[in-house]
């Protein structure tokens, strides 16, 4: 598919150089918008600027895109201050311009919002919805909740109701049970995967998952170990090489397959594999770990041993210091304290992201100036608790907010019913002493945060994803549902119209 | 007159001294010379005499030139007394304005300006110690005399220093405890529930209410299964103190095979241990003798050779004197480290346990009635810590419930570990005695005595602040301390902080005074 479109790109290039009046034309045209677009000074929601600049929306091109304006009562764009009597721009599925009194294309369609807020669509960044109750337990770093989802056999419309167009659906499990995976609600099929996220690592009862941890972490130097001894070997073996066919020709250069030894073992340095070429039992490669240069005479690429996949996202975090994101899950205050224990002899192992389960315990007020100074994105229960065995309110959101960490806020459960109180629980928090702006980010861009995806949802702002929705009322007040909901420019969802 | 001026005057020889006397000796001659001289020339006087004269004035002039350089030369190696003292006193300024980190009298490096930016990023911000600081306390060091008042210094969890001129870092945090009486942390010989299950360093809640509520008793190091740990609330450095402190002993007549087992892997183990000793004298003799077969020696052998050589101590659960003393004849016989648990009936059974070398951890409450068909004094009896104490018997005491708990019964498990040693003292055993059961004689059943039990330099931080003598019953903890930081306050933790101390209820209220009403912040 990518050759594919390698290809085209190459095809259209030459027509575009070498002739062809229409399609350069077309060409022309595109090149002009994005040009247009790339210009800081249409990002200026000011009405002054966007006059002075009619030509930001291409007129020529607006027969050929399809332009959407949506024309709220008021746009809480996250990104900035709110906007009443705010507008959007859109094309393309994507958010061109955010501000009031825009100019628009004639030829656009009006979505005529006046009675209606706007906000980014909420992100459901942790859930099992409508998933079969089916766990594993153990190291998995391979297999994840992509393996489980099939779109067709979940009911999406609860979460549509309540206002979600992104949900993560991760594996059930202990231990490392794989990458998460992130979905949109609703939309064209092929544009709903949206890749995997985090990979979670629990320590819900550190007894059982320090043992496996650290034993994962062991395995993965253990296959860094056998990858540097392979290469080690087959550097040696090409020195050998190298010396016979000095003595055998003197008079060849020496230099070339230097250059090549260079620059190839670091393009295969990692030892990634593509998912299709895995083998289930890696255990079956471990006894074999020559590399395969051994059995060709003369070897010009160092092949490295097979990692096991399972550990594979902890090999590329020890060795290459880059990965997965990955999402420590905790259950009580005390498991932090394991977390630190456990990963103190690997640095490189990132702990920025964690969820903090609602266990028995409830006593993340221990931890909560610890993650902050830590600077951490918290996954939480948006519950209003009281300190154990006191009848003191505490309201662990707004503590960890004002900490310094960034808020990330689960439903409480995964019933229908309470996704739909989702914004009312904000609101009980807010009451509380949470900030309004964080409690709304912790649904929207927090949540694509954690999900990796904040350039492209989370927020209303230009080049992002057009995935709103539309309410009746300010989202934190009681009695406000959710009217439509777009995702990628397409009005998905509408309420049944109220009697 | 002019001969006059050939006299040798004495410029040179007193030029010595100063400069300035040179040249007011040498102005009257050489002067009065040259111009005696020139005018004798004008006078027509004999060449030769003229000569001479004007020979004398230059020959001055070249000695007066020499004198002043050399005097200059010695000014400068030899300054004056006033120049010297100031150069003095500059040199003792010297070392103020070097760089701190050089010592007084140190050869003085090269400057280099890069190098103090740098030291501070070198050092690493763990390697700074961390200080802690108890003072104004009533100390019972226990194993020492009772200071009134000194300051205790902790430094990374140990104690550094004792006493009342001891001098606190800076950056030390300080606990003003005037007026409260410190003790060792109290060391509970067997605990359930406080700490994890086995490895603790894996399993512990560090902030679980019956850490918390063990720590309102003093206590300080706990023993889950087989491992000695610490009470360290939130955090897991330090945590454990000693794994494998004992080998569990079956040794019971209601298994007579395992009995004889037993003794047979001792009798074997104590063989072996013979042949050892007798192939090292032969190899004295023969240096290629051959050593004693040593390849049966696992599993129940090698347990009973580490008994032998008291590199393991045994545990073994006993009560009746029966038992007691069966045990105390065995641990005699082969001379192992035993300690026994329960010891209702050691009030009878003390001589023989004392001279066996037995540890004995007991529960002074323990109720036992006598039984009236055997023809012997048998049952417990309040006396049991006091006589076995008299025969010379080590004690740990431990309440009759090792947990904690907030329902049931209350004064009967480990948040009253004093009260089961004052019950004790109820029975006849001195108040001393009864807070070392709880202390360092407990810690030395455990074999941590090196560690913890007891007040002295170098050993463990763990402290119980008391607001009065430990044994008594209005006694509460007031702060506890592990491996140097505060793992309780009493003020800070809503369980007892509404308890006013000495029971007095004039007393004002503390500050965060419980039950709180819902919203209230703190």
């Amino acid at each position: 598919m990518r050759r594919f479109h390698h290809l085209s790109a190459v095809l259209l290039l030459t027509v575009a150089v070498f002739g062809g009046g229409g399609i350069w034309d077309l060409g022309f045209g595109i090149w002009d918008l994005e040009s247009g677009e790339s210009e800081p000074s249409t990002l200026n929601p000011q009405p002054s600027t966007l006059n002075s600049q009619p030509s930001t929306l291409n007129p020529e091109n607006e027969e050929q895109e399809a332009f959407v304006v949506i024309k709220a009562a008021r746009v809480i764009t996250l990104a900035g201050p709110e906007q009443s009597r705010g507008e959007i721009v859109l094309a393309d599925g994507k958010i061109r311009l955010t501000g009031t009194e825009l100019e628009y294309p004639k030829a656009a369609k009006v979505i005529d919002a006046r009675g209606e807020v706007v906000m980014p669509g909420l992100i459901l960044p942790r859930t099992r919805w409508q998933l079969p109750g089916y766990s594993r337990s153990g190291v998995h770093g391979d297999q994840g909740a992509a393996q489980e989802v099939f779109l067709e056999e979940i009911d999406f419309q609860p979460l549509l109701e309540a206002g979600f167009t992104a949900v993560c659906f991760y594996p059930a499990g202990t231990g490392i049970s794989g990458p998460a995976a992130v979905y949109r609600t609703a939309g064209k099929t092929e544009n709903r995967a949206m890749g995997t996220a985090y990979l979670r690592i629990t320590m819900s009862s550190p007894g059982r998952d320090k043992q496996v941890l650290r034993q994962a972490i062991d395995n993965a130097r253990k296959e860094i170990e056998k990858v540097e001894q392979a290469r080690k070997a087959w550097e040696e073996k090409q020195k050998k090489a190298q010396a016979e066919a000095a003595q055998k020709k003197p008079a060849e250069p020496a230099g070339k397959p230097e250059g090549e030894k260079k620059t190839e073992p670091a393009k295969d340095q990692d030892g990634r594999q593509e998912p299709k070429s895995q083998i289930p039992n890696p255990k079956s490669q471990i006894p074999n770990p020559e590399p395969a240069p051994q059995q060709k005479p003369e070897p010009e690429k160092f092949v490295p041993p097979k990692i096991d996949p399972a550990v594979q996202p902890l090999v590329d975090w020890i060795r290459d210091k880059r990965g997965p994101a990955l999402l420590l899950e905790l259950a009580s205050a005390s498991d932090l304290r394991h977390l630190d224990d456990v990963l103190e002899r690997s640095p490189e192992i990132p702990r920025t992201f964690f969820c903090l389960e609602r266990g028995s315990a409830a006593d993340y007020h221990h931890v909560v100036a610890d993650l902050g100074s830590r600077k951490a994105l918290v996954l939480s229960q948006p519950l209003l608790g009281t300190l154990p065995y006191t009848a003191t309110r505490y309201n662990l959101p707004a503590e960890l907010a004002a900490a310094g960490c960034t808020l990330v806020l689960l439903p409480q459960a995964e019933a229908a019913s309470e996704l739909k109180h989702v914004r009312s629980r904000l609101a009980d928090l807010v009451r509380a002493g949470l900030p309004r702006d964080e409690a709304l980010k912790a649904v929207t861009l927090g949540a694509a945060k954690v999900l990796g995806i904040q350039d492209r949802l989370g927020t209303i702002e230009k080049g992002k994803d057009a995935d709103v929705i539309f309410l009746d009322g300010d989202p934190l007040a009681p009695e406000t549902r959710v009217t439509r909901v777009m995702i990628g420019g397409e009005i998905v969802w509408e309420a049944p119209k109220r009697p | 007159m002019i001969r006059r001026s050939f006299t040798p005057s004495g410029p040179t020889k007193k030029a010595r001294p100063s400069v300035c006397r040179c040249f007011v000796n040498a102005r009257p001659s050489v002067c009065h010379c040259f111009v005696r001289s020139s005018a004798a020339l004008l006078a027509g006087k004999q060449w030769h005499t003229i000569l001479k004269a004007q020979l004398v004035v230059w020959v001055h002039a070249v000695v007066c030139v020499l004198v002043l350089v050399q005097a200059i030369c010695a000014r400068a190696a030899s300054p004056s007394p006033g120049q010297a003292a100031a150069a003095e006193h500059q040199t003792t300024d010297a070392p103020e304005a070097r760089p701190p980190q050089f010592r007084k009298g140190a050869p003085r490096p090269e400057p280099k300006p890069a190098e103090p930016q740098q030291a501070p990023q070198i050092e690493p911000e763990e390697s700074k110690p961390r200080f802690f600081a108890v003072t104004g306390a009533v100390v019972h060091t226990v194993t020492g005399p009772v200071l009134h008042g000194p300051t205790v210094l902790c430094k990374n969890g140990k104690i550094a220093a004792i006493g009342h001129g001891v001098a606190i870092p800076k950056e030390a945090e300080t606990l003003d405890a005037k007026g409260f009486h410190l003790y060792p942390g109290l060391v509970a010989v067997s605990s359930s529930g406080i700490v994890g299950s086995e490895p603790p360093e894996d399993n512990t809640d560090l902030y679980d209410l019956s850490l918390t509520l063990a720590l309102a008793g003093g206590v300080t190091t706990v023993v889950t299964g087989n491992t000695a740990a610490k009470l360290t609330f939130g955090t897991l450095e330090d945590h454990v103190v000693k794994r494998n402190l004992f080998t569990t002993l079956q040794y019971s007549t209601r298994n007579p095979d395992g009995r004889r087992q037993f003794r047979h892997a001792l009798d074997r183990a104590r063989q072996h241990l013979r042949d050892l000793e007798a192939h090292e004298e032969k190899k004295k003799l023969d240096p290629k003798a051959k050593p004693p077969d040593s390849a049966w020696v696992k599993g129940e052998y090698e347990t009973a050779l580490k008994l032998l050589r008291h590199e393991v101590v045994a545990l073994a659960d006993a009560n009746t004197a029966w038992e007691l003393e069966d045990l105390a004849t065995l641990a005699g016989q082969y001379d192992f480290r035993l300690v026994v648990r329960g010891a209702v009936e050691g009030w009878v059974a003390a001589p023989a346990m004392a001279r066996a070398g037995l540890r004995a951890v007991i529960t002074p409450r323990t109720r036992r009635d006598a039984d009236e068909r055997i023809n012997r004094p048998n049952g417990s009896s309040i006396e049991n810590a006091k006589i076995l104490y008299d025969h010379g018997v080590t004690l740990a005491i431990v309440p009759a419930s090792s947990g904690t708990s907030l329902s049931g019964l209350a004064g009967r498990d480990l948040m009253y570990l004093p009260m089961e040693a004052a019950f004790a003292v109820r029975g006849g055993l001195p108040d001393d005695v009864a807070v070392r059961a709880v202390t360092i004689d407990a810690a030395q059943v455990l074999g941590i005595e090196h560690r913890v039990g007891s007040v002295e330099v170098g050993k463990d931080a763990d402290f119980a602040l008391v607001d009065g003598d430990l044994l008594h019953y209005m006694t509460l903890v007031r702060w506890t301390v592990v491996n140097g930081r505060i793992a309780y306050d009493k003020e800070k933790d809503s369980l007892l902080s509404h308890v006013r101390r000495g029971g007095d209820q004039d007393a004002p209220a503390p500050p965060d005074y419980w039950p709180r009403r819902l919203g209230e912040e703190r």
